[in-house]
């Protein structure tokens, strides 16, 4: 059933985007105008790894990053983002991203332009995307444009290659994990075609060496652990005239998990599947652009856990169908946006019989922004963004946007910001150690929207021509109608899934540095978070002010690259951060004869502090190609996903005792890769 | 821990009395090998009846819990069976039939005599009525519950040439969301993908564990 709908998503998109090439090709060209928005900072900067520091986002170019460690052979610019301040570190079975606070469910992950739902790749040194693939990678956390909307924490946008390709080229890389290849093809002048595809095989190779590293502590280890993922990603560009290019995207992948832990009795096979489809078509009318886009968005996963007697079978899904459109342009040299997005969705929550039930909602928003300065010095952004979402209730909201900056000279720039932000699809999180079995639910009478309001001020400043930046920012923000699901697995079968969601408030708030330096052989960046992320829930901890999952009181990363010759680099990154809350019990009492758990403070507890070096050594024998010997976690840290606590009884004295147990993935994993270019 | 310390946790002098509206009776502490801790409070005026309300206090150090709760009518079992595989197996099902009760809670319990002295509920046998259509006729396999924690490789299905005895439960809503977190915490304090990690749900004000009573019907099967 879904397969069928996903299949008529993207020929509706293919038939659309026919059309609109052809009411455009004989359309006379425009002389070519300058491009309004952020995309400008990418190709400025292109020689630094991180750029836009000053203006509260954070933009990666994956050309620039490659040299840094990377199991995979290319570097993973999602992961290189918790590298960097107000983005914490979310451990190594996690696949989410936790922003200034923020849930992982209330960040906007778009795939050009695109919302993407995909939770991401396990065990953590996986790229989400195909970084051959990518032109840049944009962290938005602060100040968002009115354009982006429907999430409280923050923007993740990805944009695939845009230029058409002079001459056939083949690019990539073979390792021990996972292989990729890249092909670029030129169709004439006017047209591009870019295919990439990507494969892991770790259960070839990374169960063996989990084996050989682990062997000395093999209790603290999950047993047989299977993953693998592959994905493909295909972008057509194409110059249907001087002022009109299109742009259609596609991306699908999918990962498979099978996970075994015998301490546990326990067996889990999760399977997650996304796939984005895009047309965008842009025409330019002297320095005025207009870009219109359709687009489809699927993603699921499935689960099947056994643990003793105990089988569960669950799904869920969500798929989107919409339209956007942006038009910019300017009205007495100041530069303007507005737009309109429609996106149709079609959802399908967490179930667990044969028969799911899917819900359907609208959600249509209007947009608009304008730069301009105030006495040359000051630079004002505004915006207003209107939203209309309609699932059982239709709810209205409206979401100004504001930031001013201040320059002093070419080196200081101060800048305070403020956004609001509504968020109308929920992300329910029924496992606390991120495995992706997250599903999404729309605004409803009884699940409200969530709500936030964010401040922020920074400095920004460069020294020795720009040699080093530094950037010091403060945040504060409020949400509002946050959620925590609580699943009772023996419920599942008798409880709507909405018996489980708790409503209530939340804050966070932090300081975020960074010092970077951008030249020279020794090249790199240290970036320090101090954040505090806050709920308060009238029905949970007994209405007392608990902390998140994911708060940290610290986060620290130091990243470091170093240029012996042309041919020599080598990269090392350092990881700390505070571990994650989670609920310990506090007591135990009996029932019957058997031992029942009192849990005390609501993640009143911490995993142990994370902790973890990777090193990275490049051999260039030409350009683009070359041998990646990387090391993961090099001093063999053990960082556990979860612990749990079980009442045991002694053999040989018959004392009841309290045994605690740490699982970890893994520790140390080494890898060889060989990058190509023909 | 051992034992010793462990009874030496146990109040022995709490206040305990239940009331039936009319008459109240204070409970007396006595032992009772088939708990752990073994002690247990009871009365001797005040028998359950099915239809009335049941109200607990108790009293300790200048602090008081509090309870009520509210015996159902009870439900019958239409039939109940034990089947096997293969004849020659050791182990095998018991399977109950009913008739569906709308607006119900139930529970269903099993002890296996002599060698078992209470009753323990089933796992996943315990759920509301609203799980299935009215005046359906739901057929049911019973999966049979540890007694006894920590039990290595316990076995849910019952074994042959027992005598066994089923409790067909109707209980409060309290009961029922009680008894499913406690089989929560049973099967998934371990499971690192759906952790049991909340409390049981109690309808005890102040304290924890249940109070409840039950409109039971009894049966007694042999399992061959």
């Amino acid at each position: 059933m879904f397969q069928s709908n996903r299949l008529f998503y993207i020929l509706f998109i293919i038939i659309c985007f026919r059309g609109t090439i052809r009411s455009q090709t004989n359309s006379k060209p425009d002389t070519l105008a300058s491009v309004y928005g952020q995309e400008v900072i990418v190709t400025k900067h292109l020689e630094k790894k991180i750029t836009g520091l000053s203006i509260g986002k954070i933009i990666f170019n994956p050309e620039s990053a490659s040299k840094l460690p990377s199991l995979f052979g290319a570097a993973d610019l999602l992961k290189m983002l918790e590298l960097t301040p107000g983005v914490q570190n979310s451990g190594d079975a996690n696949t989410n991203l936790y922003i200034r606070g923020g849930d992982s469910g209330q960040n906007l992950l778009l795939y050009e332009n695109v919302q993407c739902y995909t939770p991401g790749h396990l065990l953590g040194f996986f790229p989400l995307f195909n970084s051959d693939h990518l032109s840049a990678f944009e962290l938005n956390k602060a100040n968002i444009h009115a354009r982006y909307g429907g999430r409280l924490s923050s923007v993740i946008n990805v944009s695939a290659k845009k230029n058409i390709p002079e001459k056939l080229s083949v690019r990539g890389n073979i390792g021990m994990l996972a292989s990729q290849a890249t092909l670029e093809l030129p169709m004439g002048k006017r047209f591009g075609l870019t295919i990439s595809g990507r494969k892991t095989y770790t259960e070839l190779l990374v169960q063996p060496v989990m084996d050989v590293t682990v062997n000395n502590n093999a209790k603290s280890k999950v047993e047989n652990l299977d993953y693998d993922f592959h994905d493909v990603n295909l972008t057509l560009n194409g110059s249907l005239s001087e002022r009109d290019k299109f742009t259609v995207n596609t991306f699908f992948g999918n990962d498979y998990l099978n996970i075994t832990d015998e301490d546990l009795l326990f067996t889990g096979v999760m399977n997650w599947e996304n796939a984005t489809v895009s047309a965008q078509w842009e025409r330019k009318t002297g320095e005025n652009s207009f870009i219109q886009q359709i687009y489809g968005e699927s993603y699921s996963n499935r689960l099947a856990t056994k643990q003793e007697i105990m089988n569960i079978r669950g799904q869920s899904e969500i798929m989107d169908v919409g339209y956007k459109n942006r038009y910019l342009f300017r009205i007495e040299e100041i530069p303007f946006e507005s737009g309109l997005q429609y996106t149709f969705h079609q959802i399908q929550p967490q179930t667990f019989n044969d028969s799911p039930s899917t819900l359907t909602a609208h959600d249509l928003s209007l947009y608009g922004g304008l730069r301009f300065a105030i006495a040359h010095v000051i630079n004002a952004d505004c915006g207003l963004r209107a939203n209309v979402f309609r699932h059982d209730k239709t709810f209205f909201s409206l979401e100004p946007r504001l930031q001013f900056s201040y320059s002093q000279g070419e080196n200081q720039t101060f800048r305070l910001s403020y956004s609001r932000q509504n968020q109308y699809m929920t992300r329910l999180t029924p496992t606390s150690i991120g495995f992706p079995m997250d599903f999404w639910v729309a605004a409803s009478r009884n699940l409200p929207p969530q709500s936030g309001n964010e401040f922020s001020a920074g400095y920004f400043r460069t020294f020795k021509n720009s040699s080093f930046e530094f950037s010091g920012e403060i945040y504060y923000r409020n949400m509002h109608r946050l959620n925590e699901y609580v699943q009772i697995m023996t419920e599942m079968q008798n409880r709507y899934y909405g018996e489980n969601i708790h409503i209530g408030n939340g804050r966070a708030y932090g300081l975020e540095l960074i010092v970077k330096k951008n030249f020279g052989r020794l090249t790199g960046w240290i970036s320090y978070t101090l954040g505090r992320s806050e709920r308060i829930f009238e029905d949970m901890n007994q209405g007392k002010v608990f902390p998140a999952r994911f708060d940290r009181r610290h986060d620290l990363s130091l990243v470091a690259s170093y240029t012996f010759s042309d041919e020599w680099d080598a990269s090392l990154v350092y990881v700390y951060a505070t571990g994650n809350a989670y609920t310990l019990p506090s007591s135990w009492y009996f029932i019957g004869k058997i031992p029942v758990k009192e849990y005390g403070s609501y993640n009143g507890a911490r995993m142990p502090d994370y902790n973890r070096t990777d090193l990275s050594i490049n051999y260039w024998y030409k350009k683009d190609n070359g041998i990646i010997f990387s090391i993961y976690n090099m001093f063999m840290v053990s960082n556990p996903v979860y612990v749990f606590m079980n009442v045991k009884q002694d053999e040989e004295n018959g004392k009841i005792k309290v045994d605690v147990k740490q699982k970890r993935l893994y520790t140390i994993i080494p890898s060889v890769s060989w990058r190509f270019r023909f | 821990m051992d034992t010793a310390s462990l009874l030496q946790q146990v109040i022995k002098s709490a206040k305990v009395s239940v009331c039936d509206g009319e008459r109240t009776e204070f409970l007396i502490l006595g032992a009772d090998y088939n708990y752990l801790p073994p002690y247990v409070y009871y009365g001797e005026e005040l028998k359950g009846e099915p239809g009335k309300s049941y109200f607990l206090q108790i009293e300790y150090d200048g602090k008081i819990l509090s309870a009520e709760t509210h015996i159902p009518q009870p439900a019958t079992l239409d039939s109940c069976w034990f089947e096997k595989t293969q004849p020659s197996d050791t182990l095998g099902s018991i399977y109950v039939r009913f008739q569906n009760v709308p607006d119900s809670y139930y529970q269903i319990a099993t002890r296996v005599v002599p060698e078992e002295t209470v009753f323990t509920p089933c796992l996943f046998a315990n759920f509301p009525s609203a799980r299935f259509g009215k005046d359906e006729t739901v057929t049911m396999k019973l999966n049979k519950c540890p007694v006894l924690f920590p039990e290595q490789d316990f076995e849910t299905a019952f074994k042959t040439d027992k005598q066994v005895q089923i409790k067909f439960r109707t209980q409060t809503k309290e009961s029922c969301d009680f008894w499913t977190t406690w089989q929560n915490e049973i099967l998934n304090a371990q499971n690192p993908v759906f952790p049991a990690n909340s409390n049981l749900k109690s309808n005890i004000r102040g304290g924890i564990g249940v109070w409840c009573g039950y409109g039971t019907y009894k049966v007694t099967i042999q399992t061959r």
